[in-house]
């Protein structure tokens, strides 16, 4: 720090405007107001009446005035000759404010003890001969109303003295072995006339996006009356080296906690660094002192939750390490795949493994997973969803091949709550060799999945607007399976059969195309089994011209186009020509019949 | 009454039983993509081949006519063009419904009618028809063109206009039916009070199915036409022999 010519302690007026060419004022903008907008820093100045333990603020600029640069050292709060620490500041030292520059700081009172007290507020610049006395600033420390302090000479301002809300300087728990904790007992002091409940106003806050922290909050008391004080500890558990923060809020009030874990490079289990992917793909590091959450599964929906682990082996590490054994207890809880252990990891290598937490029934779950000799403890929740239980329902009971049929998702009741799920249909044919019937489709999507919103109030899920969902069956006997699925919710299926039927014809044309008859039927057979067809012509009178009916077995036909590369399922359009010696236009209809492995179906076909 | 020999003791040898997938036509889907459609009513398949985006599209089974960009083209099934007709029309009405000779297309921005003469496309201005009128379907009967065209109060109206000379050579109300509406052989397809209608020859009219806006037709074959409202499901409509049948038509592939 540069020298002071003139030392805090010796200098008596007190104004706002010094000779020195600075002005402070009294700054209630957040430093955003105009100069000309402030009010002058009185010459005296008096705090409203503070709790000890509590802190008040108010905000203060310092401008430069004059036509030169000015470079302040610092600000100090004196009572005739010694420093009051009861006054603070967070202006910074030795900088320098540039002619009409001005720089916006707090100036705090934070009391540590009952009674009145006052400080002269000084402002020392380099190579002035005197510092620049702007104000005297008085205050009163009430009695604590909520004080807190803590005890742990490992820890720093753990000393059993009030502890000073603050941001800027933690509670440092120091260096603590990845294998090791340290705790510190905070005393809760109820200063005030009514009772306190430290479930209340105590809580610890991490980084919403790394919300895994090695600090940990111990038991709180139940109510503290007035007057009384109650206990809790905060341990801090390292998992890994990195440097950890924290802030333990109290009463609105927040303290920093600082702590770095410190690892074996000798290579042993203290070595290990160990972090586990969430759902989202986070990382996370496994803390000893934090539960490892796997959030929350359905109850009774057999549908887990996963974690991936990856322990690795720092490769600052001397030497392999060495873990006998990976296990995982407590109801819920279980390890999937494969187990590594026993395995030895060396320096720079990693393993992996999956945990896994599935609760029957609602509630919180807790478990322990054990690497090693490292310990971590496990958690998770099982819920019912609150969306209502969902049914699947179709319109055509039974369902028939050459369908365009609609399902329906249905819930037992209005649900309170609006959700998102997916649809699916899935077809499994039931004829030997046959994988899939391409035409078997929701319509709206040309495809076997679509996404349907179930809005709050709502008795079904929708899709596009529409509850009633068109979808084909196809020409392929076979089941049709419909699954839906909500989050936080299990699986719904329904399984409708299309049986096996008789050959169906749609259309036809009977044709006379001299010298041929040229019979088309276009239909489906869903069990893929046609084999003998057989015509029988009849004049434009109806007198049978083929008493006996004109057989074929299309048995190979039919084979080779349905084990083929046909693409429309049990769809096909046969075609039968037929040459005639004579006038083929006195030929007035066709009777067809189809037989497959169900039974026979016939058609007519006028010329 | 001449004799009819049928040689039945050679069937067995002399029989063709061919088995084919059912085609029903090529259509141009929503989203302007002309795809040929297999299956049967109610058991639509689309095949994964497009044959492009086209802003019009006509087909019979045995050609069709595609627009784009005014550009006309006459292909066949298997998209061979034949021939073509370059116009600056952006909304042609194209209808296609037996073989080659049967395309004609309707020009409304420049009131004129092109047909394909089976070697090369002829132009006839027509001057006749109002501005007041739009056509929305049109067909080849000889040597007229029949159009159905659509008033301002959307009453639908058929008229007959010469190949030749342009000239309207009569016109006739259609009662009960109202616009847009569309020829499918004999009978009128129309929409009217959200409803998918047909008016069949003799006059009757009967609902097929609901349509809450309005809709284009285009021809996906001599049995088929495909109805595409503004909003909602486009359907596709089957004719067979005294049976109209009513299909959805499958969206795109999404997968």
């Amino acid at each position: 720090m540069k020298l002071l010519v003139c030392g805090f302690l010796l200098c008596a007026s007190v104004q706002a405007q010094s000779t020195l060419g600075l002005s402070v004022y009294l700054d209630n903008s957040g430093g955003q107001g105009t100069v000309a907008q402030l009010q002058s820093f009185p010459s005296s100045y008096a705090f409203q009446t503070t709790p000890v333990g509590s802190v008040t603020t108010i905000g203060v600029r310092v401008v430069n005035s004059s036509k030169s640069a000015i470079e302040i050292a610092q600000i100090g709060f004196v009572s005739g000759s010694n420093q009051n620490n009861s006054f603070s500041s967070d202006l910074g030292v030795d900088f320098t404010l540039a002619p009409g520059a001005g720089q916006f700081f707090h100036v705090n009172f934070a009391p540590l003890a009952t009674g009145a007290t006052s400080a002269t507020a000084q402002i020392g610049v380099v190579g002035a001969s005197s510092v620049f006395s702007f104000s005297v600033l008085q205050g009163s420390g009430s009695p604590t109303l909520i004080g807190l302090s803590c005890n742990n000479p490992a820890v720093a301002l753990c000393d059993g003295s009030i502890l000073q809300p603050s941001v800027a300087t933690p509670i440092n728990f120091g260096n603590v072995p990845t294998t090791s904790s340290e705790s510190a007992t905070f005393t809760l002091t109820n200063g005030g006339s009514n009772a306190i409940d430290p479930q209340q106003i105590v809580s610890l806050v991490t980084a919403t996006n790394n919300p895994s922290t090695g600090f940990s909050l111990g038991t709180l008391p139940a109510n503290i009356g007035a007057g009384s004080s109650g206990t809790f500890a905060v341990t801090f558990s390292p998992g890994n080296t990195t440097p950890q923060k924290a802030t333990l809020m109290v009463a609105g009030n927040s303290f920093a906690l600082q702590g770095t874990g410190t690892a074996s490079v000798t290579g042993d289990i203290g070595s290990l660094t160990i972090v586990y992917t969430d759902s989202t793909g986070v990382n996370l590091a496994a803390q000893a002192g934090s539960p490892i959450n796997f959030g929350t599964t359905v109850a009774g929906s057999g549908i887990s939750a996963s974690l991936l682990f990856t322990v690795t082996n720092p490769s600052t590490t001397i030497g392999p390490v060495s873990v006998p054994s990976i296990s995982v207890s407590g109801a819920g809880f279980a390890l999937t795949g494969t187990n590594p252990a026993p395995v030895s990891i060396q320096p720079g290598n990693s393993i992996t493994f999956t945990a896994a937490f599935s609760g029957s029934t609602t509630g919180t779950y807790t478990g322990t997973l054990l690497i090693g000799s490292r310990s971590f403890s496990l958690t998770g929740q099982s819920i019912v969803s609150l969306l209502p239980t969902a049914s699947i329902t179709v319109d055509h009971n039974p369902l028939l091949s050459q369908q365009q049929a609609h399902v329906t998702v249905n819930l037992a009741s209005a649900t309170p709550t609006a959700e998102i799920g997916m649809l699916t249909m899935q077809f499994t044919p039931s004829v030997a060799n046959v994988t899939d019937d391409p035409a078997i489709q929701f319509v709206a999507t040309n495809g076997r999945q679509l996404q349907v919103t179930a809005a709050t109030g709502a008795t079904t899920a929708n899709y596009a607007g529409q509850s009633a969902i068109t979808f084909q069956t196809g020409t392929t006997a076979g089941t049709i399976q419909f699954t839906v699925q909500f989050p936080n919710q299990p699986p719904v299926t329904q399984s409708f059969t299309i049986t096996p039927a008789q050959v169906q014809i749609t259309s036809g044309t009977a044709v006379w195309q001299a010298p041929n008859l040229v019979v088309t039927l276009n239909g489906f057979d869903n069990s893929y089994s046609t084999g003998q067809l057989s015509f029988v012509f009849y004049d434009s009178t109806g007198k049978v011209l083929t008493p006996t009916a004109i057989s074929v077995n299309a048995t190979s036909a039919f084979h080779q186009y349905f084990f083929g590369e046909t693409t429309t399922g049990g769809a096909f359009s046969v075609q039968a020509s037929f040459p005639v010696s004579g006038d083929g236009t006195q030929v007035g209809s066709v009777a067809v019949t189809l037989t497959n492995s169900v039974g026979q179906t016939s058609s007519t076909q006028v010329f | 009454m001449k004799r009819i020999v049928l040689f039945l003791p050679l069937t067995a040898l002399v029989l063709m039983a061919q088995v084919n997938a059912p085609t029903i036509g090529i259509a141009r889907l929503a989203d302007g993509n002309v795809r040929a459609l297999s299956g049967l009513p109610e058991n639509l398949v689309l095949t994964p081949h497009s044959f492009g985006v086209f802003d019009a599209a006509s087909f019979s089974d045995s050609a069709g006519l595609v627009a784009k960009n005014g550009l006309i083209q006459l292909v066949t099934p298997s998209f061979q063009v034949l021939g073509e007709y370059a116009s600056a029309e952006q909304h042609p009405v194209l209808n296609v419904d037996s073989g080659a000779m049967s395309a004609i297309a309707w020009l409304p921005s420049s009131h004129s009618i092109v047909y394909w003469n089976g070697t090369q496309f002829v132009t006839t201005p027509v001057e006749s028809v109002g501005q007041t009128f739009q056509a929305t379907a049109i067909r080849l009967k000889g040597n007229t063109a029949q159009m159905l065209l659509t008033g301002t109060d959307n009453a639908v109206f058929a008229a007959n206009i010469s190949l030749s000379s342009g000239e309207l050579v009569s016109i006739s109300a259609l009662p009960g039916i109202r616009g847009p509406a569309f020829w499918q052989g004999t009978d009128v397809l129309f929409v009217s009070e959200n409803q998918l209608r047909v008016a069949a020859a003799n006059g009757t009219i009967r609902s097929l199915a609901a349509m809450d806006s309005s809709a284009s037709f285009a021809r996906a074959s001599s049995a088929w036409t495909v109805v595409t409202p503004a909003a909602g499901r486009t359907l596709a409509v089957h004719f067979g022999k005294g049976d109209i049948n009513i299909s959805e038509l499958p969206r795109e592939s999404t997968r």
